[in-house]
């Protein structure tokens, strides 16, 4: 009787020790798979000794939690710091050398060789250069600052594509997980993969997890619109394939609740979406808000003022945009203005004009003529040309520079503004970073596999399987001396 | 049993992955900097004040262009210096050879040539050209301001009102007999008036009265040119032409000495006009002298300016690269060290 109890034991143990060797190999394999989280054997005690009886993941659903979070903030944060670079570029080009800025500099400086030599139209021509490469240079920026929006919603579109693909995965690996939880059988790789998908849906939108029976999960995208229960709820967005000043871009609707914008340099966007949404609708928006403030300010500046003392409306001179030659009022925004900011062709020796128009005015009729004496080197409208570029003149709040700027000043403040989202998204992106590595690597570190142990493991289980091999030789032996003496 | 101190492999392995690769990417700015010497990113670095910075540099753009262009106005008024040196010499000729005529009826022909070489002179002097450009043209650059006297419009003014006012042109013989007041009348109240104003500019300058002026500085505008139109050259021309003229007439003795001494008052006042000027000119020169030297020195402020804005510390930044080789070696090791550290290996 307790021989063959003897046995009985030793073969629970064999058996054990190769349940347990199975699962060290399987632990071991996916050793570098960084969505495996570790099984673990329970065993409990029976009559018969010790015996495997479940296989548990060693999960640490709050620590999961956390840096999903701090997943989704971190990608936000370094959408909008990608955002922002973008924009600089596009507006400012490298070290800001093709920034509007840079370009008023430039045709200050030629205005300035002009206006001590003006009776020589070479050097007029030389300015009116300087001022066409400025116009350009802010039409194409407002251009570009639009097909970036293009860009963005293309984004947009793409992270949303990908969110339903996770979404569709997800419903398939939860079904998985409850419907084997309901049968008992084991789940832990479906739990696995579904983890894995809740990773990669973070990167896009915040999501929150409520599990309720059976394993099943509910998901909350950002302040609590439901992204997933029992199905995939219903994520709408539509691409526009054209913007301008004027657009604004459609937003993007999860369960048709409109999902929250992120607000700030350090944003408060959680998920690539949101800071995307926020680089679209804030950032390209003020920017080129910026734009259309400085090809105001250099119509405005060098708009021909009636001489005569007659009542003539202020008619804009070297440049000219799509609503000229009236000159639009001061202290408010003229949408898209920046886009068709171009020299004027009247002083434009490319298209049949004259650069002389610049030092004697009158491009806009005779009523405007500075120059009456006709003297050749008339510099005075020159001169005021240069004090009126560093002139303050009212900018419209909206476009995110308070106070009264000249055009060049305006111009330089748009370069700082640009530079501090971009320092302060930076920086502000390291942190969230870190805190992601941080907390995804504690996570990794405590769920994943360790493979000395594992390898320890299997070292007791080798002995312990030979312990119980030897147990049923001897019980054999018994058996056989047993057997033996009584033949 | 539960680990509490679990850790797994791939975290292990993977620990010093990114600090690795943020120390990676940092040598790679800082060498940058060691061979700029200014920050790799500025704007990453200084944020909102990169306003500052684009400030400061676009300010030292305009700052040395003004230098520049100060320059070529003080190379035009050197110029003026020169002619007006020589304007005035040609007005002490002038009084010089008008004097030896006084009393002395032979010197006629003498005085003609004298005068007649001076009115050449003093036109050419006030035509003259830097760079295209007509110094004492006023606003009228582009065309020499002064017509000459001879076969010009100012000889056919002068003989016409000679004509008209006595009744017989200067070689007729009936010019022997105007008085000395008839003559200074005819000169003080009938050729005096063609020197003033629009008879001027009718027949001998196309210059205008309004001079050039230009930004010699920031908020700093002043005229920089001087007009033709200056009283001190008219006088001048006046007395040159008075002498041309009538130098060399048949007229009483009395007649000829009062149109002398009139050309040799007029030469006279002209050159001190003309010093007058000379002194206006230099002035200017010094205002431009004194305006580069400061802006120099706000270029020189604003260089330093900018340096400490978007410089680096070579002296820091090396020190930082041999730190940053330091440790990266540090994790190479560590790394390799871990990869080695395996209980395969000791069973």
């Amino acid at each position: 009787m307790t021989l063959t109890a003897a046995i009985k034991i030793a073969q629970t143990s064999l058996f054990n020790a190769s349940q347990q060797t199975q699962l060290a190999a399987r632990n071991i394999s996916d050793a570098g798979n960084e969505n495996y989280v570790r099984r673990e054997a329970r065993v409990s005690t029976t009559q018969h000794g010790a015996r495997v009886y479940s296989i548990q993941r060693a999960d640490e659903p709050h620590m999961f939690r956390s840096a999903l979070s701090a997943l989704s903030d971190s990608a936000a944060q370094s959408a909008i710091g990608e955002a922002s670079s973008r924009l600089q570029t596009i507006v400012n080009g490298v070290d800001n050398r093709n920034s509007p800025s840079a370009k008023i500099d430039v045709l200050r400086d030629a205005l300035q060789v002009f206006s001590s030599d003006a009776s020589n139209t070479i050097l007029g021509a030389a300015s009116i250069d300087a001022a066409r490469d400025l116009a350009r240079t802010v039409s194409a920026a407002s251009r570009d600052v639009q097909a970036y929006r293009v860009d963005l919603d293309r984004q947009i579109a793409a992270g949303v594509d990908a969110l339903r693909g996770l979404l569709v995965q997800f419903e398939q690996a939860n079904g998985q997980v409850v419907s084997g939880t309901q049968a008992g059988r084991d789940v832990n790789d479906a739990l696995d993969r579904r983890d894995a998908l809740l990773k990669q849906m973070s990167e896009y939108v915040s999501v929150s997890v409520v599990t309720r029976g059976e394993n099943d999960m509910v998901l909350f995208a950002g302040q609590g619109i439901t992204l997933f229960e029992t199905v995939p709820r219903s994520i709408g967005f539509d691409a526009r394939t054209a913007y301008d000043a004027t657009t604004t871009g459609n937003p993007l609707r999860i369960d048709g609740v409109p999902l929250h914008v992120g607000q700030g340099a350090n944003t408060s966007a959680a998920g690539r979406l949101s800071a995307l949404v926020q680089a679209r609708d804030t950032v390209a928006v003020q920017q080129q808000s910026q734009l259309d403030e400085i090809a105001r300010g250099l119509v405005a500046t060098f708009a021909e003022t009636d001489r005569t003392g007659g009542a003539a409306p202020p008619a804009a001179g070297l440049f000219t945009y799509s609503g000229g030659p009236a000159v639009p009022s001061a202290g408010a925004i003229v949408p898209g203005m920046a886009g068709t900011l171009a020299v004027n062709a009247a002083f434009d020796p490319e298209r049949g004009g004259d650069p002389a128009l610049l030092r004697d005015g009158g491009a806009s009729g005779a009523a405007y003529i500075a120059n009456t004496g006709g003297g050749a080197a008339f510099p005075d409208n020159l001169i005021g040309f240069i004090g009126g570029l560093d002139a303050p003149r009212a900018v419209d709040p909206a476009a995110g520079i308070a106070g009264d700027r000249s055009v060049s000043a305006l111009a330089g403040a748009s370069i700082g503004w640009i530079e501090n989202m971009r320092a302060t998204a930076d920086l502000a992106a390291q942190g969230k970073r870190a805190l992601h590595d941080k907390l995804s690597g504690d996570y990794l570190a405590r769920t994943g596999v360790s493979i000395d142990e594992e390898m320890t493991k299997l070292i007791a289980l080798e002995q312990s399987y030979e312990a119980s091999a030897r147990i049923m030789r001897t019980v054999d032996d018994l058996f056989a001396a047993l057997l033996a003496a009584v033949r | 049993m539960k680990i509490n101190q679990h850790t797994a492999t791939f975290a292990l392995f993977n620990a010093a992955s990114r600090a690795t690769a943020n120390m990676q990417d940092e040598l790679a700015r800082r060498q940058a900097e060691l061979v700029t010497g200014v920050h790799a990113d500025s704007g990453l670095v200084l944020g909102a004040r990169s306003q500052e910075l684009v400030s400061f540099k676009s300010d030292m753009a305009e700052l040395e262009r003004m230098v520049d262009t100060n320059g070529v106005i003080a190379s035009r008024l050197d110029m003026t210096q020169t002619a007006l040196g020589q304007l005035n010499a040609i007005s002490d000729g002038l009084v010089e050879v008008l004097g030896l005529s006084l009393g002395d009826g032979m010197q006629g022909a003498m005085i003609a040539t004298e005068s007649e070489s001076a009115l050449s002179q003093i036109a050419g002097l006030l035509n003259t050209q830097v760079g295209g450009v007509h110094i004492f043209g006023g606003l009228n650059t582009a065309d020499a301001p002064v017509s000459g006297h001879i076969g010009g419009a100012g000889q056919a003014t002068f003989e016409a009102a000679f004509s008209s006012h006595f009744g017989f042109a200067k070689t007729d013989p009936a010019a022997a007999g105007i008085s000395a007041a008839q003559m200074t009348d005819f000169l003080d109240n009938v050729l005096t008036p063609r020197f003033a104003g629009a008879g001027w500019a009718a027949d001998y300058s196309s210059a205008t009265d309004e001079v050039l002026s230009a930004r010699i500085g920031p908020d700093m505008v002043a005229h920089i040119s001087v007009s033709a139109n200056e009283q001190g050259f008219r006088d001048l021309m006046l007395g040159a032409v008075v002498a041309r003229e009538l130098g060399d007439v048949a007229l009483s003795q009395d007649a000829r000495d009062s149109a002398a001494l009139f050309a040799i008052a007029r030469a006279k006042s002209g050159g001190s006009e003309i010093t007058t000027v000379q002194a206006r000119v230099g002035l200017i020169e010094n205002r431009i002298e004194d305006q580069n030297a400061t802006m120099s020195g706000q270029v020189d402020v604003l260089t330093r300016l900018a340096g400490n804005l978007e410089g680096v510390d070579p002296y820091e930044v090396s020190t930082r690269i041999n730190q940053l080789l330091t440790q990266i070696e540090a994790s190479y090791v560590t790394t390799a060290r871990i990869q080695q550290l395996s209980i395969l290996r000791y069973v």
